[in-house]
């Protein structure tokens, strides 16, 4: 037997037990898309610079801004965002369902109205009393944090609710305080602490180093400049010592807890740091507004200021742009018919564009919708029904295809009704009936929106956004930019 | 003496109502530890299905049926409703986020919540709508001796409730499902590997769970002949810290629960102030819920490491 | 003088006594191991230590101070840490953050000089990064370079328990309670870990409380066995003595398996 009959050496040496290198490559291996590169040129940029040039360009954008009204959505968006953050540090970091956060932002918004207006003679400066109410609402947040200590989950995001419905109630009903234990003595003349339903008016414009902040655009620069730096300020924090604690707090408290995380207080933190922000973003609330109202803060606030931080994708702060962005234009386009008209179709549009392929699927989908659109308008005539079209351009177009009957709210409301129905029946169909199910739902839709959704603009959007809200859970819990997480039940 | 006497009656009014609600969270609790934060919509929806069979059966003032027989296909109608609701939410809003992140299903039941309101606003309005039960029953009937004074809806109200309720213990307790429930809510794991049709006893739960809380919407429109589209929020709370007070996941738990915020309320109403009650019940819950969370006939739960 | 001393020691859950009166202590420097089957109370003790749990009655007490009723925080922060049977990682976290999030009790920078970036908060990151990597390079290659900003979900089984175990060092204990390191090991694995609570000991000095049901570990790294069957020590001494005590054998086998 010579040595050539021996297997040759394996050519690598670098074959450690336990390592797997097929794993170990795995990288070398995927094939970039155009959209990888730009989002791994996007996230190769520092944090710090992209938050940068994304404000100067919200900065720029009050410039070119074509009117007030415009002017006061991106008001309404960079408040949002302000907001979203916020809520991110308390919900997306530390996982402390804060469902009194809308009632921090109103804390704000009445401390800052009674420090500065005529309601009780107070006209305190702008830089003394913003400080003043930021801290005033963090403390807030603290003792609100306490029940924290013996609670946590569902309970604990219960007791918050309550408090965020103590504040509105005392906020609506604080007009006529007055100290009585028997319920019949009326000692004194009753003390008006929030004006009641009537809120506080008449509040002063912000004042900052000498100049009047006196226009929209000047609380638009305000607000994104504040967003700004709350957001650059919160990104260092994400990787320091507190943040890394706080993040580890939504993970797993009590291993976070077993190795040297005080839980406990920084739960107190996470609610006095998301307070303090709302606070802030209340002062200028009503700096803006000129006045506050109870209603103003009550649930349908919270409910879209957690869609603009779920929206984005909890847990990371920038994204919280995002779900502001939808929550605060979605209502404008909606106002009035016709722009409203075009963000639907449009939206239709895009969704059969990118996503129903192929196109024999396309095809099914469309012949589907125009069945369903012959018989109904069939059905209709036999009733005697006038079908003709109203209105030119876009309206005229979809008023052909869609009838727009005179006693609509009926009709219009069955059709809403059945649009639920077989919306939610698209969601138990195989895929190869989607398609036809598809069109028949999507005729019903348009029959709902020109007859009844459409002259409804504040509810419908409400209707979104509960709407979106069930649907990103259930479909993208991570919302549209954040990254997939892991969580052992 | 008499206000005391009559603080009482309509904590007992308001307690069965909440109690009623409270059972519907507590069942749902019971079996997928889910905190359905949507079922006091379901309460309203119910209480407009009552409403909405009322006027289709001539009105209150002219109605189709004897009363002794219309009361009941209300509040049977609204249940059927209220169910069917209930078995949709769980479906579409909850199925999908068995295994999601925690706070997922909160977030999913508080759009739910916020659609079915907007959806109730968009269909029939922001207005207040009344049973008129007044002219369904004569006022003057009920109990009136003395400082007691019940009027005979009230007395519908406490009577059907209570006998619910004992209807349901029983039900847990006697029959098949009411088993399959309550091994449910031991280990679902387990009993869906011993046989059990998990999801269709979650879809019972719902279904039962969200029938109550019609039927209570029903009764609150009777009694107090206000159905609007923002009822359920409020009624909803205070019916998720009743069950909380009794010890989630506990009938009797949701009774006695139902009973102390009933009389918290009612007492806080005639003692402490009109405007101010719901604070003053909620600090009540608030302290309860810090010295007790495990509530009355709750068990505590071991922290697992 | 012992480093942690528990006294008489007893708990129950209900009317069920999980540990009864025990009395056990681990010396400086000590490598002890506790055996016993399941539900003997053996993680229960761990849970004790760590805080997490109160006894009903007795002590522990850890260099020479009694650490019962303080926080699990304080606890470690007194230097005992601890890794968990059933992994308890910050999945959604890197793997360097999940060590680097331990090391909160033995650092100071706050929340302001954090957020601010302040000269000293970012010398006490500096350091506590640099701290991370050399923990993570105790584990050779595995757990090093592109891993460092990996989410912990990622890793394999093993490599999750390693991280385990590193996370549980940035602490910088006396004491580390390691929880069955072995389960679901493979036999090159459980070799490698034996090895490492033996290194663990000679090169950072830790004094170590181990459960473990893998015989063969136990063997490889105790100085001293303590066996546990429920609530109640039936045996201490060296791995020999208490692998050949009849006692012990009768808590795994059953009775009259110890005279067969």
């Amino acid at each position: 037997m010579t040595d050539d009959t021996r297997p040759p050496e394996p050519a690598s040496t670098d074959r450690s037990i336990g390592k797997d290198q097929w794993v170990e490559a795995a990288a070398d291996r995927r094939v970039e898309t155009r959209v990888d590169s730009v989002r791994r040129r996007i996230s190769s940029t520092p944090v710090q610079w992209r938050i940068l040039v994304v404000g100067a360009v919200a900065l720029l954008f009050a410039l070119v801004s074509p009117s007030d009204y415009i002017t006061r959505i991106a008001f309404t968006v960079a408040l949002y965002t302000l907001l979203a953050t916020g809520l991110n540090v308390v919900v997306g970091w530390s996982g402390l369902l804060d469902l009194g956060y809308a009632a921090f932002f109103g804390f704000g918004a009445y401390a800052y109205a009674l420090l500065s207006s005529d309601k009780f003679h107070l006209h305190w400066p702008t830089l003394v009393s913003v400080p003043v109410v930021v801290a005033g609402t963090a403390i807030l947040g603290l003792v609100l944090g306490l029940p924290s200590r013996r609670l946590s989950g569902d309970y604990l995001a219960i007791v918050t609710l309550f408090f965020g419905q103590i504040f509105v109630s005392i906020a609506n009903n604080g007009d006529r305080l007055q100290i009585s234990l028997n319920g019949n003595d009326v000692p004194s003349k009753p003390f008006n602490l929030t004006g009641g339903p009537n809120g506080v008016t008449g509040i002063d414009p912000m004042s900052l180093f000498g100049y009047r902040v006196h226009t929209i655009t000047g609380y638009y620069l305000v607000t994104v400049v504040t967003a700004a730096v709350v957001i650059l300020l919160f990104y260092r924090l994400r990787n320091a010592r507190s943040g890394l604690a706080l993040r580890s707090m939504r993970e797993d408290p009590l291993a976070a807890e077993i190795l040297s995380v005080p839980v406990r207080r920084l739960r107190l933190v996470a609610f006095a740091l998301g307070a303090a922000v709302a606070g802030l973003a209340g002062t200028i609330f009503a700096a803006v507004q000129q006045s506050v109202f109870g209603s103003n803060f009550d649930v349908p606030f919270l409910v879209l200021l957690y869609a603009s931080a779920i929206l984005g994708g909890l847990g990371n702060l920038g994204a919280g742009f995002v779900g502001a962005f939808i929550v605060a234009v979605l209502p404008e386009m909606l106002r009035t018919p016709s722009t409203g008209r075009l963000l639907v179709y449009g939206a239709l549009v895009a969704f059969l564009a990118l996503r129903m392929r192929p196109l024999g699927r396309l095809g099914q989908f469309v012949a589907s919708l125009i069945v369903t659109g012959a018989l109904v308008r069939a059905i209709l005539a036999g009733f005697g029904t006038d079908l003709r079209p109203r209105g030119s351009g876009l309206s005229g177009f979809t008023g052909a295809l869609v009838p727009h009957l005179e006693r609509s709210v009926t009709f219009g409301n069955v059709a809403f009704l059945a649009l639920i129905a077989g919306g939610l029946a698209l969601t138990l169909l195989s895929h190869e009936w989607r398609p036809f199910a598809g069109g028949v739902v999507t005729y019903v839709g348009m029959l709902a929106w020109e007859n009844r959704l459409a002259d409804q603009g504040s509810i419908t959007r409400q209707l979104l956004i509960g709407a979106s809200l069930v649907a990103i859970m259930a479909s993208r819990p991570q919302g549209i930019f954040g990254t997939k997480r892991v969580e052992v039940l | 003496m008499g206000q005391f006497v009559q603080l009482v009656v309509n904590g007992l009014t308001l307690g069965s109502v909440y109690a009623l609600i409270a059972l519907g969270y507590s069942l749902v609790y019971g079996v997928l530890k889910l905190l359905n934060f949507a079922h006091g919509e379901v309460y309203m929806i119910g209480a407009f299905l009552g409403y909405g069979t009322l006027h289709t059966l001539g009105g209150a003032a002219d109605p189709a049926l004897p009363v002794a027989v219309l009361l009941p296909v209300l509040m049977v109608v609204a249940a059927l409703g209220s169910g069917l609701v209930g078995v949709a939410i769980e479906r579409f809003a909850y199925r999908p986020l068995r295994t999601a992140p925690r706070i997922a299903p909160l977030v999913s039941a508080l759009g739910t919540s916020f659609f079915l309101q907007n959806a109730v606003l968009l269909v029939v309005g922001a207005r207040i709508l009344r049973y008129e039960s007044e002219k369904l029953v004569d006022v003057r009937s009920g109990i009136h001796e003395g400082v007691l004074n019940v009027s005979v809806m009230r007395l519908l109200v406490i009577g059907v409730s209570f006998a619910v309720m004992i209807g349901l213990m029983i039900f847990m307790r006697r029959s098949k499902l009411g088993k399959a429930m309550r091994a449910t809510s031991y280990d679902p794991e387990a009993a869906q590997m011993m046989g059990l049709d998990v999801n269709r006893v979650i879809m019972v739960t719902f279904f039962i769970g969200s029938a109550l809380a019609g039927v209570a919407g029903v009764m609150s429109g009777l009694v107090y002949n206000r159905v609007f589209q923002t009822m359920g929020f409020v009624a909803g709370l205070k019916g998720f810290t009743a069950s909380v007070v009794g010890g989630i996941g506990s009938v009797q738990g949701a009774m006695a629960g139902g009973l102390i915020i009933g009389f918290a309320e009612s007492f806080a109403q005639g003692y402490v102030s009109t405007t101010f009650y719901d604070v003053v019940v909620f600090l009540v819950l608030i302290g309860f819920m810090l010295i007790r969370p495990r509530g009355l006939f709750g068990v505590a739960e071991l922290k697992k490491v | 003088m012992a480093l942690l001393e528990i006294s008489e020691v007893s708990l129950s859950f209900g009317g069920l006594q999980v540990l009864n009166s025990l009395d056990m202590s681990v010396a400086e420097g000590e490598i002890l191991s506790v055996i016993g089957p399941n539900g003997a109370g053996k993680t229960t003790l761990f849970n004790l230590i760590t805080g997490v749990y109160k006894p009903d009655s007795g002590d522990v007490r850890f260099d020479g101070h009694s650490i019962i009723g303080l926080d699990p925080h304080r606890i470690n922060n007194m230097g005992i840490a601890r890794t968990f049977q059933n992994l308890r990682l910050f999945l959604n976290m890197t793997v360097k953050e999940n060590v680097l999030v331990t090391m909160y009790g033995r650092n100071r920078a706050g929340i302001a000089a954090g957020a601010l970036g302040l000269p000293r908060a970012r010398r006490e990151e500096r350091a506590m990064h640099q701290r991370a990597e050399e923990l993570l390079s105790f584990f050779g290659t595995r757990l090093q370079g592109y891993r460092f900003d990996q989410p912990a979900y990622s890793l394999s089984y093993a490599n999750r328990r390693r991280l385990e175990i590193a996370r549980a060092l940035a602490t910088s204990p006396r004491l580390l309670l390691v929880d069955e390191p072995a389960a679901g090991m493979n036999p090159t694995e459980t070799h490698e870990i034996t090895e490492l609570i033996g290194r663990l000991r000679t090169e950072l000095g830790l004094t170590i409380l181990i459960i473990e049901h893998d015989m063969h570990v136990v063997e490889g790294v105790s100085d001293r066995v303590v066996a546990l069957d429920y609530g109640v020590k039936i045996a201490e001494g060296s791995f020999s003595s208490v692998a050949t005590d009849p006692a012990v054998i009768e808590a795994y086998l059953g009775k009259g398996a110890a005279t067969k």
